[in-house]
């Protein structure tokens, strides 16, 4: 009964040690506050175990507390321990009676086991198993009997609960120690699980992979930032779509067959690598990890997948393996092989490909390491040393190997090789290998070898081969533009024979030189360009310039050229072409100095093109027919046409042209001011190289001085012939006067006065001295009568005759004089200076018969140079100018070229002599002084007479 | 009765010159060129020449310059038709040259007459 109650009691205090938990839970351990509250708690719930206890006499009370303290002391540590002891203490003081002291000494004992287990199990973390549990429920509860021997009675208590103490009380605190146990668990299983949960979350969301959940319908349930960036799609966008929807075409298949077996359980797991596309289109490679997720029941509820961008991997792979196979094919199909080799006598394969099994009959496993031959082995004995030394030579020199040498083949037979290689070089200088490449050459051998011998069966086929290397060199060779090739290293490697030529140096004399061609003028320009020219690979280029020759000369070059690349097509150097263009550039130069010839010439020039329209006219022209050249162009020659040439002309003239020959000839054209002049021209075709005309040129020099000076010059060797032929004519002409006179006289001397014979006689004898008269003006003209020279002043002959004028002249004209004063004195006959006055003025007369004005006028004039060039008779100096003018009929010019003539008139016959104006012109030239005229059809005429003056010095 | 010497190429001239001399009183000696008055005057007693200027083969100043030669102060008359060349007239040279007189045919009879009467006056 006892021990029912007992058992009651820890059934009680098990209970309240669960709702502890409950309470609890909420608590961390670790903090004071909470220790304090967790000691109240064990406190309070040993409390109300004491509260219904085993009344075993008065003052004597047994329950659970011994139990509840161990287990606050061995989980809660020392505070919770001591403050639940405290409350328990206190109570049982409260309660009092007998055992009062064993009480509190029990709750003591108690907490303090329990604290001393705390420290040597529960804070070191050691297994609480059950064993141990029940040894620490053991010895606690054994120290608590033996203290209930110190009751009063205690033997006795002993005997009655002892065993219940001792066998029960453990087994409840392993029952409570195994709640706690379990319940720390699952507080910790918790936390780790939130822990966990973060953990995944931030994974998930921050993972360098895309992470997607997807359901059995390929639906996303979830999908991370990453996956959204590879694919271009937003979170929700994805969301909204199914793996097949992203899944490239090729891929969709798998991905649904793998997904099925996923979710039907086949597969717990898979991994692949397929395409997505992006939202833009593109291929997005990914590796992607699947994983099924099982629900609690096992079945598959979900995947998750891991995704991998490998894109940029797969496109490094894919031009990997697009190089291997290019690497493969080609030494494929190279009629040779490569090999790397260790440089030694045996000449040890490390690498050689497939090709060696074609050219020497060995495969590559058979030379790699020497493993069935060596290399050294099948080369030709004969060779062999050749081939080392000159091996050690290149490397020595770091150069490529070239060499052929024999070789011979598993079958016996003998071949030849072509070599070229290179030693392979560490960084620090050390030959690391041989790298290189060897191919079977016996053909192009035999065939050289049976050229040689003669045979001639080879020939063709040799000579093909060499053909295009010949076409080359002698393209080279028989180019006129001298072709110069330099290396990288600024090298000459070859030079034509027109290089040269032109410049002096022979191939020989300067291969593998530098060669300055370069004036120190051009030094910089030359190096930009070559500079350019050799990092960009331009071609299109020339540039025009000077370089020196061996002897020091410079030429005149245009220069282009390339770069060329050796076989790696890394550039080895350049071929210039340096063009002579120094004929070129004295034809400029002859050009310039012919254009400036035209330019500065006194010579009109004009260019016409086919059409005749001008084209160019230079400033020669400008200055002569004062049409500036804008005007001038465009037009065609004939705006200067003066209307004084035949239409037939100008007909002549182009058809000659156009016939392709040259017209020369005299032109009378019209300048801008309308004035007209002379010119002689040259018109001729210019012809292009094909003969074909192209243009047309005209030189034209103005003569127009020239014309009017010959004019003068004809006009007065014709009146100097007249004058001969006159005085020829006036001789015997007086001759014959005399002789019918002088008998005319006789015979009137002899007859008588008032004879009709008499009167017959006069008459003969009158006619004769009219004709004398006429002879004696004729001489006059011809100059050969006699004159008395005087110092005269014009104005008073001109006073004198002044009354004379005004009878033999009509009221209806005015005489106007304009007489000069202080007019300088002239050397003259009076008497025949009036006979010009009268002549002009009886001239004037007859040219206004219905009136007008006369007008003589007088003055002093200076005659320069520039004015005596263009009047043939007269010298530079000082004269006297007569000028008689009328408002008459005028002249036209055909009238005017005669009126000086004898016995030419406008009059008519019997009006007048016609030596008027010859008698005039005599006497002017006979005073050595000049007449001229100048005339204009109804507007009158004026005649200037330039007599020399005396001038006092 | 004087003694006179004609020279001139033109016979009808030639002709008139002595009908006018003789007419006049004067022996007249014929001559048509200067070559033959030349000879004619070498022949002596001619006390005056009338001479044409211009002649063929001998100028009528050449004339009067040979005749100079042989008599410093022979009376000369020298007439002519004109000159064919030359600024001055020939008679004005003949003048220099030594000619007492000179006509321009065509003259009068009387004036030549006149002439030869004054300048045979002279002793």
């Amino acid at each position: 009964m006892l021990m029912l109650s007992l058992i009651q009691n820890i059934a009680l205090l098990v209970a309240l040690a669960a709702v502890y938990q409950v309470v609890a839970a909420r608590l961390k351990k670790d903090t004071l506050s909470n220790q304090i509250i967790s000691g109240v708690l064990f406190g309070s719930v040993a409390i109300i175990g004491m509260m219904n206890p085993l009344h075993f006499s008065a003052g004597i009370i047994f329950d659970g507390r011994s139990m509840i303290l161990n287990v606050a002391g061995l989980f809660g540590g020392p505070i919770v321990a001591s403050i639940g002891a405290l409350l328990c203490g206190s109570y049982r003081v409260y309660l009092g009676g007998g055992g009062v002291y064993v009480g509190v000494a029990t709750i003591v004992e108690s907490a303090l086991i329990g604290i001393v287990f705390h420290y040597l199990w529960y804070v070191k973390n050691e297994k609480l198993t059950f064993l141990r549990l029940w040894l620490f429920g053991l010895l606690a509860n054994l120290v608590v009997v033996a203290t209930f021997l110190a009751l009063p009675g205690g033997v006795a208590a002993v005997k009655q609960i002892g065993l219940t103490y001792i066998i029960f009380f453990p087994l409840a605190t392993v029952l409570l120690c195994q709640l706690f146990i379990d319940y720390e668990k699952q507080i910790s299983d918790a936390e780790a699980l939130h822990e966990s949960e973060q953990l995944y979350r931030g994974v998930f969301e921050n993972a360098a992979a895309g992470v997607l959940v997807g359901d059995a319908n390929g639906r996303f349930l979830k999908v991370n930032n990453r996956l959204c960036d590879m694919l271009g799609y937003t979170k929700s966008e994805l969301l909204e779509k199914t793996i097949y929807d992203i899944t490239h075409d090729l891929d969709r298949d798998i991905t649904f067959e793998k997904g099925k077996r996923l979710f039907a359980g086949e597969l717990d797991s898979y991994d692949l690598i397929k395409r997505y596309l992006h939202k833009d289109g593109h291929v997005v490679w990914v590796e992607i990890s699947v994983s099924a997720i099982h629900g609690p029941d096992g079945d598959v509820r979900a995947t998750i997948a891991l995704v991998s961008d490998i894109t940029a991997r797969m496109q490094a792979e894919q031009a990997l393996q697009d190089r291997e196979r290019m690497w493969a094919t080609m030494l494929g199909n190279l009629p040779g092989f490569v090999y790397r080799c260790a440089n030694d006598r045996n000449w040890t394969m490390e690498f050689i490909s497939h090709g060696c099994q074609e050219v020497t009959g060995y495969s590559p496993e058979d030379f790699t390491m020497n493993k069935t031959v060596a290399f050294n082995d099948i080369v030709d004995p004969r060779h062999r040393e050749r081939l080392w030394n000159k091996w050690q030579e290149v490397l020595e020199r770091k150069e490529l190997f070239e060499d052929e040498y024999k070789i011979i083949a598993r079958d016996g037979s003998q071949r030849w090789v072509w070599e070229r290689g290179r030693g392979i070089f560490g960084e620090e200088g050390e030959l690391l290998f041989l790298e290189g490449f060897i191919t079977d050459v016996t053909q192009r051998k035999e065939m050289e070898e049976s050229l040689r011998d003669g045979q001639g069966r080879y020939q063709e086929l040799f000579e093909k081969s060499k053909l295009q290397e010949e076409l080359y060199l002698s393209m080279l060779n028989c180019s006129a533009d001298p072709i110069i090739v330099y290396g990288m290293d600024g090298r000459v490697r070859y030079l034509n024979p027109a290089h040269t030529e032109l410049f002096g140096w022979k191939l020989e004399e300067v291969q593998g030189q530098i060669l300055n061609t370069v004036p120190q003028w051009d030094m910089e320009k030359t190096g930009s360009i070559i500079a350019g020219i050799l990092e960009t690979g331009k071609t299109n280029w020339s540039y025009e310039t000077q370089r020196l020759t061996k002897d020091g000369r410079l030429v005149d070059v245009s220069i282009s050229g390339a770069r060329y690349s050796d076989h790696d097509g890394k550039p080895a150097g350049m071929v210039v072409i340096l063009q002579n263009i120094s004929a070129r550039k004295k034809a400029e130069e002859v050009q310039r100095r012919l254009a400036t010839v035209i330019e500065q010439a006194a010579e009109i020039v004009i260019i016409t093109d086919l059409a005749g329209k001008i084209q160019y006219v230079n400033p020669a022209f400008e200055r002569i027919t004062g049409y500036t050249t804008k005007e001038a162009i465009g037009q065609s020659p004939r705006f200067l046409k003066s209307d004084q040439h035949e239409p037939g002309f100008y007909r002549y003239l182009w058809e000659t042209i156009t016939r392709g020959e040259v017209w020369s000839g005299r032109m009378v054209n019209r300048k801008k001011d309308g004035t007209i002049f002379y010119e002689d021209a040259t018109i001729s075709p210019v012809f292009d190289r094909s003969g074909k005309i192209t243009n047309y040129v005209g030189v034209k020099r103005d003569v127009t001085e020239t014309v009017e000076l010959t004019k003068q010059l004809l006009h007065s060797q014709k009146m100097e012939a007249i004058g001969t032929l006159a005085g020829g004519i006036a001789h015997d002409f007086n001759n014959l006067l005399q002789v019918v006179m002088g008998y005319c006289e006789i015979l009137m001397s002899n007859a008588y006065k008032n004879s009709p014979h008499y009167q017959d006689l006069q008459k003969i004898y009158y006619a004769g001295k009219k004709g004398a008269d006429l002879v004696r003006k004729l001489l006059t003209f011809s100059r050969n009568q006699q004159s008395q020279m005087l110092p005269t002043n014009l104005n008073h002959e001109i006073a004198q005759i002044r009354d004379l004028l005004n009878r033999t002249i009509t009221k209806a004209i005015e005489i106007d004089l304009k007489l000069s004063d202080d007019l300088n004195l002239i050397n003259a006959d009076p008497a025949q200076l009036a006979q010009v006055i009268m002549n002009l003025a009886l001239n004037a007369r007859d040219a206004m018969p219905d009136g007008g004005t006369l007008s003589i006028e007088t003055q002093n004039l200076e005659c320069n140079e520039e004015f005596c060039n263009r009047v043939i008779d007269l010298e530079p100096g000082s004269y006297v100018c007569l000028k008689v003018s009328d408002t008459g009929s005028g002249m036209d010019p055909s009238i005017m070229e005669h009126i000086f003539e004898p016995f030419y008139s406008t009059k008519e016959v019997g009006k007048g002599t016609g030596l008027g104006l010859a008698t005039v012109y005599g006497i002017v030239k006979n005073h050595r002084g000049h007449i001229a005229c100048e005339s204009e059809p109804e507007k009158g005429t004026t005649f200037s007479i330039y007599f020399p003056a005396i001038v006092n010095h | 009765m004087a003694r006179i010497l004609v020279v001139d190429d033109e016979p009808e001239v030639l002709l008139l010159l002595s009908d006018i001399l003789e007419s006049g009183g004067y022996e007249v000696v014929k001559a048509t060129n200067g070559v033959e008055g030349l000879r004619e005057y070498q022949k002596g007693g001619v006390d005056l020449i009338v001479t044409d200027i211009i002649m063929p083969d001998k100028e009528g100043l050449e004339s009067i310059m040979d005749y100079k030669q042989i008599n410093p102060e022979v009376k000369i008359i020298a007439i002519s038709g004109g000159a064919r060349i030359g600024p001055h007239t020939y008679l004005k040279m003949a003048e220099k040259f030594g000619a007492r007189k000179v006509f321009s045919k065509p003259f009068r009879n009387k004036e030549l007459l006149d002439a030869i009467e004054e300048l045979l006056k002279e002793q």
